[in-house]
């Protein structure tokens, strides 16, 4: 670099100062003797971008000086946090509680009860539980007996006792939440903010509080990637084929699970290196923009495919077949266990009811009016094979472009599980609303607009849904085509909120490959 | 560049959001109006001769609670004769008089008329019926030291049932003194795979604020909540289901652990006047075929998008 300009970098004191200088010192090269123009410009060119890197990071380095006077000692910080954090459990405790009072005051004042149809049946399978019998004599039972016995003192200690259990576990998905995000060095702020989303989403705490159990569930599931994410293979394979046995749709994350139980990444026993969040990784959005290229679907297609025939050779590793053993094994344990307990009854209500279920009653799904007009007649098996295409078409595909950043894959897949599904109700959709705390440190999504947008159109969508079935169900009008495009429109909304998710989303592995870093180290 | 680029998804984007809700208010200020909730035949009145009969049916033991339950144990009565029979009391009473009971009800009482009302509109509906008896100048002393009840027994089409559970929260708050439902309780399935069923309700009958009125009539307002299943598709807009006329006994016992008489009172038979309608939205035949193929096409376009998006996703990553 020529002296002068060295001498100049040294001194800089005022940064704008000191590019003006930078341009001046440039045009004097330039202006040098012309029988060395070419190199001299050349060079230049390259002093003056090297200068202007220099200028870029010591201006940073100067703001996170002045950041840092401004900021309290990491002492109080962490006292803060804390307190913060403290303080949205707490609050997220009191609101629960208030509202499983308000529940129970409500039932047994007004005629419309608070309390979700399913806890009475939650409850009185538990009594039949409690006095001997099979809880699958309660009609509509359709669970495991583990969620009866969970629910024993129901009968014995107090009605609100399972309600008191969903929504511990409930505040037990926020605490989840918080520690994977933490894991990873996301910000305090962000953290906060993304737990918000859980803890105070209204479709949650209402879950919970009238009696639902799906809390349990998520606290199971995000409490497997944190064994993952510790390195715990075979307590994340046991609770994994708990889950499974408990509620079976968390078995369509079991292909994205064992993609991330890469070799590279993965090793039992020893914990994991975690790709962390930070400031300076840029998103996807850059010069190279994405738009300006002609995306050839079979291009992507084959080359995905090739990609993964590769990698499907180089699957079995150790660490895959003893999750797939392992968590297999737990749930033929409890399957097994309660088949010799309560026999076909249990097979037929908890697990395959769910398998083959079809409701020609109104809901979400945009399956239901046709799943009505025909069920006289019944679906012949290529109908039955057609109708689950979307599904079986879409979850390899999320699964094979994402499943290296596991929480953005299992979210993605719940949602598309969820959106294809012959029957949808409303707790179905705190599956992914469990997940979604986990990705929006890594969203470039900004709230406004374009995510209020998503938020607006999503609710929107459910309202207009809500306000035919409301007219159908209660005011007697046949509103079936009304609802039906109804339920269309909810899954267009579905589609269009994934779509901009993946678009504002910046992929980041969950696990570091350490082959690819040994590699660069050796470089 | 990619800044303006994702405000104008945005701006975009709202348009069309903006540009959906004013077409759903359209639709819905539009539609809305036309549609017609269905008004006739929701109600029904019969009127009962002066010489309407009073019949024994049976001796319920203190320990059972459920004519019907008792009928079918100890008497072998089947269930689908109770349910699909058109009148209860050949099928559920052996007609034995309890021992030690001095009680005619038949010459105390006779029923009057038997007003039912199906009230609320939509699927969730509650049938009131209103039973009035004559008290005969002999009847309320002798009614004052019985205590009695009125069991209402409703048959119900499948394309109509009653949630026992619920029931049974109406018998917890005191509303009932008891209930029962017999045949087909499933409460998910449509109507064309579900059977028929029979409701018995026990009501209290409370003689001293009756009788205090010093009329010589009974007024029993029974309110039963039903709930509509799917009915079977059709070409008309609405299909039709009919509620029976109920069967009405009063069953009486002296003490606490005494035996209760019944007795079954009513007349002439059903005729059609008697019936209560329930219009109920039903399914289009017609729509079959396209109803078919729009979904199947909106969930293939779903998920090719879906599919195109997340491998776009994956080769900008």
């Amino acid at each position: 670099m020529c002296p002068y300009i060295t001498h100049q970098v040294d001194n800089i004191r005022n940064p704008n100062e000191t590019t003006d200088e930078t341009n001046e010192v440039a045009m004097d090269l330039l202006k040098g003797d012309p029988r060395n123009k070419n190199r001299e410009q050349a060079d230049a060119q390259t002093e003056i971008k090297d200068l202007k890197l220099t200028n870029w990071l010591k201006e940073k380095a100067l703001d996170e000086e002045k950041d840092k006077q401004k900021m309290p000692s990491i002492n109080s910080l962490i006292a803060m946090t804390s307190m913060s954090m403290c303080f949205l459990m707490g609050s997220s405790a009191l609101v629960r509680l208030f509202l499983i009072l308000y529940g129970q005051w409500q039932d047994t004042h007004m005629e419309v009860r608070y309390t979700d149809i399913d806890y009475i049946v939650f409850s009185d399978a538990a009594s039949l539980m409690a006095s001997n019998s099979s809880p699958f004599g309660r009609t509509t039972y359709r669970y495991s007996p583990l969620l009866a016995f969970l629910l024993i003192p129901n009968s014995f200690l107090h009605p609100l006792w399972g309600k008191f259990i969903f929504s511990v576990a409930d505040l037990l998905v926020g605490y989840l939440l918080y520690s994977i995000l933490k894991m990873r060095a996301v910000p305090e702020r962000l953290c906060l903010y993304s737990v918000v989303a859980w803890l105070f989403n209204p479709f949650t705490f209402t879950i919970g509080t009238r009696g639902n159990c799906e809390p349990i569930v998520c606290a199971m599931i995000l409490w497997i990637i944190m064994c993952l994410m510790n390195g715990n293979l075979k307590q994340a394979a046991f609770w994994y084929g708990l889950v499974v046995h408990f509620r079976i749709y968390p078995i369509i994350y079991s292909l994205s699970i064992v993609l991330t139980l890469d070799a590279h990444n993965f090793r039992a026993n020893q914990k994991p290196l975690l790709h962390s969040w930070s400031y300076d990784n840029k998103p996807n959005i850059s010069e190279k923009s994405p738009t300006r290229e002609t995306i050839s679907l079979w291009n992507a297609y084959r080359n995905l495919v090739t990609d993964r025939c590769v990698r499907i050779r180089q699957m079995i590793t150790k660490e895959r077949i003893i999750f797939g053993l392992f968590s297999c094994t737990v749930f033929c344990f409890w399957t097994g266990l309660f088949y010799y307990l309560y026999g076909w009854e249990f097979l037929n209500e908890a697990l395959l009811y769910h398998l083959t279920r079809t409701d020609p009653r109104h809901n979400f799904s945009i399956y239901f009016y046709d799943i009505y007009l025909r069920h006289e007649h019944g679906f012949s098996l290529v109908e039955r094979l057609l109708s689950f295409l979307p599904q079986l078409m879409v979850q390899p595909f999320l699964v094979f472009s994402f499943a290296g950043d596991l929480p953005f894959c299992l979210f993605l897949q719940t949602v598309a599980f969820v959106a294809f599904n012959k029957v949808i109700t409303a707790q179905y959709f705190v599956w992914f609303f469990c997940l979604l705390p986990l990705i929006l440190p890594w969203t470039t999504m900004k709230l406004r607009w374009t995510g209020l947008l998503c938020i607006c159109l999503w609710v929107a969508a459910q309202i207009h849904w809500l306000m035919w079935g409301y007219l159908l169900e209660f005011k007697g009008m046949n509103v079936f085509i009304e609802l039906w495009l109804a339920s269309i429109f909810f899954l267009a909304a579905n589609t269009w909120v994934m779509v901009v998710i993946m678009k504002h989303h910046k992929f980041l592995p969950l696990f570091v490959d350490s082959k690819s870093t040994a590699e660069k180290k050796i470089d | 560049m990619a800044s303006h680029h994702r405000i104008h998804i945005s701006c975009s984007s709202l348009r069309g959001f903006i540009s959906f809700l004013i077409s759903a208010s359209l639709v819905i200020c539009v539609a809305v109006p036309s549609y017609a909730t269905e008004v006739n035949g929701t109600y029904a009145t019969t009127y009962f001769h002066e010489s309407s009969t009073s019949t024994l049916v049976c001796c319920l033991p203190s320990s059972e609670k459920l004519l019907i339950d008792y009928a079918m144990r100890k008497h072998g009565f089947p269930l689908d004769s109770v349910i699909y029979g058109s009148t209860i009391v050949p099928n559920i009473g052996s007609q034995e008089p309890c021992k030690q009971m001095e009680l005619n009800l038949g010459s105390i009482l006779s029923l009057r008329t038997l007003r039912r009302q199906l009230i609320g509109q939509g699927s969730h509906r509650q049938l009131a019926s209103s039973i009035v008896f004559d008290i005969q100048a002999n009847g309320p002393d002798q009614l004052r030291v019985h205590s009695c009840e009125l069991v209402l027994i409703q048959r119900l089409q499948s394309g109509v049932f009653a949630d026992p559970f619920e029931l049974q929260h109406l018998v917890r708050r005191g509303v009932f003194v008891d209930v029962g439902v017999f045949g087909d309780t499933n409460l998910e399935l449509p109507s064309a795979h579900s059977g028929q069923s029979v409701i018995e309700v026990h009501v209290s009958i409370d003689w001293d604020s009756i009788l205090a009125r010093q009329k010589r009539e009974l007024e029993i307002a029974v309110e039963l909540p039903l709930h509509a299943r799917y009915p079977p598709i059709g070409e008309d807009s609405h299909a039709t289901v009919e509620i029976v006329l109920s069967d009405s006994i009063i069953c009486c016992k002296r003490g606490s652990i005494d035996d209760k008489e019944c007795s079954w009172f009513g007349g002439a038979e059903a005729t059609t006047s008697d019936v209560v309608q329930w219009r109920v939205p039903c399914g289009n035949e017609v729509h079959s075929v396209y109803v078919s193929t729009i979904t199947a096409l909106s969930a293939s376009l779903s998920a090719l998008v879906i599919v195109y998006a997340s491998l776009y996703a994956s080769k900008s990553k």
